[in-house]
């Protein structure tokens, strides 16, 4: 299993954040908005279905659960709670911690992970493949 | 609204051209500057990119991608507007750069570079750093500086981390050196972060010597290029530097780079504040310039102008035309730069807009920037339409109409108060100066961190006596003479004939606290040398008069004659704009 601090610091790389605590401040925030979009049950679910570290982060991530009407889509709650300056960013902020999901699990587990996301950010964890700058050593092949 | 009103704000914004001194068709030849080429090639990217074209340079078996497609496009637009073809291909390179695209990917073949993409779109040949000169300062130096101290120390010293002649016989090139420890854990990161720290304190010292302020972004830029001219310039490197895949010489050896110009370690985008590692960005845009080809000086400011999107950029050296001065429009791509960025991240046009917006707040003179901006992006529209431009004129055209508006009714009320041109016009230049002391004094104290209670100018005017002839005598721009009162932190400073007098022998003599003070002042005199830039106070103020009868010729001649310090060249502009503004009043029937 990874360690929190090795995850933080992949998420650094494939999101080319500055700072590492750039990369916990928006894996935290991803987490604590899908808590927040996501029925309460699917949530449990998807703590089963996410590996360490990151299962242990959604639980610790805070629930704040006083969104306006105009903010239940996780990637507008995503935006204004991160203050980005535009929506894709928040979306790039999605794609960078799927990606990290996603190297760490094995096929099966990425579906069940994307069956129980908000639509909105399914499309995302499929794109998610790798963020990684140079590209993936898929590249190479 | 009243006619006069109309008529006023028609003939003003009829063409951009209007509304400043400078000569927007020559800009056309590259003469000195290819700017709204640049405009242009961005919107010829940002057209590939809504198209769906992929921006990636990818280890894929085949001969060409749609990068080579795209800079081939973007190259023809530029060189259309005069760009010479090195420096067509180096703003190309740079605007895909900014619009997303990786500088370089791959093995030995495909092994793409962005710099050499564009490069060969062009179809000119290699160039060398040593010939890369620096973007003009006044003075400017070249990549030779870097080159030549690094080859002394190459001399003089032994600078890779062994002695390479206990290298095994026969694994010169080969993978035994450069895809293992030997390459990529010591030799190419110790030696190229040697090299890159030689060859940007050269970069400093020759800036310095040559009697210019240094600058650091370049002498780091050309010091991390030269360096990547001697290593492998792409190779992996060992684990300790950053994570396999991701992190290449480039960005290793601008690390130091960086370090040695006392360059902070993370930069930001204007507008969004998004923060990027320097020695990434610095790593990326060395090997881009140096695969690009041998740009000229010109080819450089645009270069530069077009980086000024990164935020710290007047600290820093990167551009001048992004704030916070109102610098020659000649200089000015900030705008379709950061909306190419943004557009390639995938911003909306309304998300591109409102950051738009947000960075005219930037500079010194608001409201002229934004008309700036806005007649640019209008003619630069002539060249190439699309989206850039699109969000730049919805982004400008408010703040444009506001400010042209605004503008007409104070001029027809004054005038209808029974004002002359010549009151009305001694009026609006004493405020368009004070605003411009003001607006620097608040900006400045920030800045130098310090109290700068006020900038007063006492005296403003044509002709500070260094020179005998006419024309010098009647502009501004050509010798300008200043009195000018500071207060810096409860000192009161006074000067006369600042540029003509006390600047020179202050400088000549020494005078360390004379010229840190006049640092308090110095942007608010170039505010002013530069305030032709955008003409709309003379323009609207002609335009008013004509509008109310007074002959357009004269109206014009009048306002260039009393505005002679913020119309500080001859404008045909105004002339026509004046003509025009009779004109319409004569066929207005309501």
């Amino acid at each position: 299993m990874i360690s929190r601090e090795d995850y933080f610091e992949r998420v650094m790389v494939l999101g080319q954040y500055c700072y590492l605590e750039r990369a916990k401040e928006v894996v935290y925030l991803v987490m604590s908005c899908l808590k927040e979009v996501i029925p309460e049950k699917a949530v449990q679910d998807l703590e089963k279905a996410l590996p360490e570290p990151v299962r242990g982060l959604l639980k610790e991530a805070l629930l704040n659960d006083n969104h306006g009407e105009d903010e239940i889509d996780c990637i507008t709650l995503v935006k204004q709670r991160g203050n980005f300056p535009y929506r894709a960013a928040a979306e790039r902020t999605f794609e960078v911690v799927f990606a990290s999901i996603r190297e760490i699990t094995d096929e099966q587990s990425r579906e069940r992970i994307k069956a129980l996301l908000p639509p909105s950010v399914q499309t995302i964890f499929d794109r998610a493949k790798s963020c990684a700058i140079d590209g993936s050593a898929e590249d190479f092949l | 609204m009243e006619r006069e009103i109309i008529a006023t704000f028609r003939a003003a914004t009829a063409k951009p051209d209007y509304l400043t001194t400078e000569k927007f068709d020559a800009m056309l030849g590259g003469w000195g500057v290819f700017n709204l080429g640049v405009w242009a090639a961005a919107n010829v990217i940002a057209k590939e990119i809504k198209k769906g074209k992929k921006l990636k340079l990818e280890v894929t078996n085949e001969p060409y991608t749609d990068v080579d497609e795209i800079a081939r496009k973007a190259i023809k637009v530029l060189m259309q507007c005069g760009a010479d073809p090195a420096n067509a291909a180096l703003a190309t390179a740079t605007l895909l750069y900014w619009a997303g695209v990786n500088v370089q990917c791959g093995i030995p073949c495909p092994n793409r570079k962005l710099g050499a993409v564009a490069r060969m779109a062009a179809g000119i040949p290699s160039g060398r750093v040593s010939s890369i000169p620096t973007e003009k300062l006044n003075n400017k130096i070249s990549g030779f500086a870097a080159t030549l101290a690094i080859y002394q120390a190459l001399e003089k010293e032994h600078l890779a981390p062994f002695d390479s002649k206990l290298l095994p016989l026969g694994i010169g090139g080969s993978p035994f050196v450069g895809h293992t420890a030997i390459g990529e854990d010591h030799l190419f990161p110790k030696l190229g972060q040697r090299l890159a720290r030689i060859g940007t304190r050269a970069m400093m010292k020759a800036y310095e010597s040559a009697g210019m302020r240094t600058c650091r972004w370049m002498s780091a830029l050309l010091g991390t290029a030269a360096a990547l001219e001697i290593i492998h310039p792409d190779a992996y490197v060992g684990e300790e530097y950053g994570q396999f895949l991701v992190t290449r010489t480039p960005e290793v050896v601008a690390m130091a780079a960086v370090e040695e110009a006392g360059i902070p370690e993370v930069i930001h985008i204007r507008g969004t504040d998004e923060e990027l590692r320097t020695s990434r960005v610095m790593g990326d845009l060395a090997i881009i310039l140096k695969d690009s080809g041998t740009p000229t000086v010109v080819g450089m400011i645009m270069f530069n102008e077009i980086c000024s999107i990164i935020k710290e950029g007047a600290a820093l050296g990167v551009g001048r035309a992004g704030g916070p001065l109102l610098l020659p429009l000649n200089h000015w791509v900030t705008a379709p730069s950061l909306a190419l960025y943004l557009f390639g991240k995938g911003a909306t046009q309304e998300e591109i807009i409102s950051i738009i917006q947000k960075t005219m707040g930037g500079y010194f003179q608001e409201e002229d920037v934004t008309v700036a901006t806005n007649i640019l992006a209008r003619r630069a529209e002539f060249i190439e339409r699309g989206p850039l431009t699109d969000a730049i004129i919805r982004a400008t055209e408010p703040g444009m109409t506001n400010a042209i508006t605004k503008r007409a009714v104070y001029a027809y009320e004054q005038m209808k108060s029974g004002k002359s041109l010549t009151e009305l016009l001694e009026d609006v230049q004493k405020k368009h100066i004070e605003a411009i002391a003001s607006s620097v004094a608040k900006t400045m104290s920030k800045v130098l961190n310090k109290k700068i209670e006020y900038i007063k100018f006492r005296n403003v005017r044509p002709g500070a006596g260094r020179r005998t002839h006419k024309f010098a005598q009647r502009h501004f721009a050509f010798d300008a003479y200043v009195d000018v009162e500071v207060k810096v932190d409860g000192k009161v400073y006074e000067w006369e004939n600042l540029l003509a007098k006390v600047a020179p022998e202050a400088l000549m003599k020494g005078d360390k606290e004379t010229m840190d003070a006049l640092s308090a002042v110095g942007m608010a005199v170039t505010e002013l040398l530069n305030a032709g830039a955008c003409s709309m106070d003379v323009v609207v103020c002609a335009c008013m008069a004509a509008a109310m009868g007074m002959d357009p010729k004269e109206s014009a001649e009048k306002a260039a004659e009393v505005a002679n310090v913020i119309i500080s060249m001859p404008s045909l502009g105004l002339k026509k704009a004046a003509q025009l503004a009779s004109d319409i009043m004569k066929g207005l029937d309501f």
